[in-house]
């Protein structure tokens, strides 16, 4: 039997569907009316869906859950404090604020990426700035230290605090995030693959 | 069956409870384990990836927000954890089979699909199904053992609808179509 010819998933799901009278499935019961050999398909995928239904579950060892409890007893669970907003959200917002703070007052208005932008950031991408700031600390760096410093000082910054928000997940984020970097990998893999193959 | 537990007991079992988490436990480890057995098709595997989504439930619980259902949350722990050791049924779960791949699940000759078919209906089916690709295997298992809906499914195996519904009709009719082999089965 075709698929191509006869709706034999469309039937499928409507034997699973308990058979609603919808006009949703309005052709699937004009193509039954029409078809014996639907018909007989139907009446097993009754009989399938009965037994799905019935099916038994498999049941576990008796040892998993004493194996459980007994590993969970020997650990000591952290109760999260409450507060308006977590540590674990703002440090890592301030520590990427800060670095991005710093890499804008590093970069010079030149930089070629910025220059259409320079009327609205040429207040702001002065490292002269920064140094004047610094050497009222007493502080003297030539230009080039600075922006090396600064420069890798906000990339430290800014990578501690992006690692810190994505320590700070929560379980079903992590989850979705580990389901998400599966599918890129799997998806590159595949790619590659692809590609290798010509 | 996971969909059992209440939201009071998952409060306990968040604020460190182990007595809740062994209740918890108790509830769920049913389900926890036929998923993972029908995803690996091994007791043992299966046993220890139980166990471990169980500990990274644990560990996961006091950030646990209640942003989705609990259930849903601990289905896809475990499917997670099931997964890293199957790395490629991601994959899989993504392709829809052409008819052509049916009809080899349709006809399998003597291997042990129409071997399985020899004892009552029920199992019979249940021997075919475990004879299925590990997919079918899943979304059945999701949807007829564990009453998951077919978008609850989606959500957790992070497919569209339409997939799941396209792999859930392929099992159906390729279990149906085993039917006929089994005579006075009505």
């Amino acid at each position: 039997m075709s698929e191509r010819i006869h709706p034999v998933y469309e039937i499928a799901e409507y034997v699973a569907a308990n058979e609603p009278d919808t006009p949703q499935y309005g052709k699937v019961r004009q193509h039954l009316s029409q078809c014996r050999a639907c018909r007989d398909l139907m009446a097993q995928l009754r009989h399938t869906e009965v037994a799905l239904r019935t099916l038994p579950v498999e049941a576990a060892s008796q040892a998993l859950m004493p194996q459980v409890v007994s590993i969970v007893s020997r650990r000591q669970v952290a109760l999260p404090e409450w507060s308006f907003m977590p540590w674990t959200v703002w440090v890592p917002a301030a520590s990427v604020i800060t670095a991005s703070m710093m890499l804008l007052l590093l970069l010079p208005s030149e930089t070629p990426v910025l220059r259409n932008l320079a009327d609205v950031t040429a207040p702001i991408l002065k490292p002269e700035i920064l140094n004047s700031w610094l050497v009222s600390f007493r502080l003297h760096f030539t230009h080039n230290t600075l922006v090396t410093v600064g420069s890798a000082a906000a990339a430290i910054l800014g990578g501690a605090g992006f690692v810190w928000a994505l320590a700070s997940l929560s379980p079903e984020q992590n989850e979705k995030l580990d389901n998400l970097g599966e599918q890129v990998a799997d998806r590159a893999t595949h790619w590659l693959h692809l590609r290798r193959s010509g | 069956m996971a969909s059992e537990v209440t939201p009071e007991l998952v409060k306990r079992c968040q604020e460190g409870d182990q007595v809740a988490f062994g209740e918890m436990l108790s509830i769920t480890q049913n389900s926890v384990f036929n998923i993972a057995y029908r995803v690996l098709g091994d007791r043992e595997d299966a046993q220890d990836a139980a166990q471990e989504a169980y500990l990274r439930l644990w560990q996961g619980l006091p950030a646990f927000r209640s942003e989705s259902k609990f259930s849903t949350w601990l289905y896809r722990v475990v499917l997670n954890t099931c997964l890293n050791r199957k790395r490629q049924l991601r994959r899989q779960l993504q392709v829809v089979e052409s008819d052509m791949i049916l009809e080899s699940i349709q006809e399998p000759g003597p291997e042990p699909l129409r071997q399985a078919l020899e004892s009552e209906l029920s199992g019979r089916i249940w021997k075919a199904v475990e004879s299925l690709d590990i997919k079918y295997r899943l979304v059945i298992t999701l949807f007829y053992q564990e009453e998951l809906s077919y978008s609850e499914i989606a959500e957790l195996l992070t497919l569209p609808i339409g997939t799941v519904k396209a792999h859930l009709n392929r099992a159906r009719v390729a279990l149906a179509r085993l039917l006929p082999e089994m005579n006075g089965v009505t």
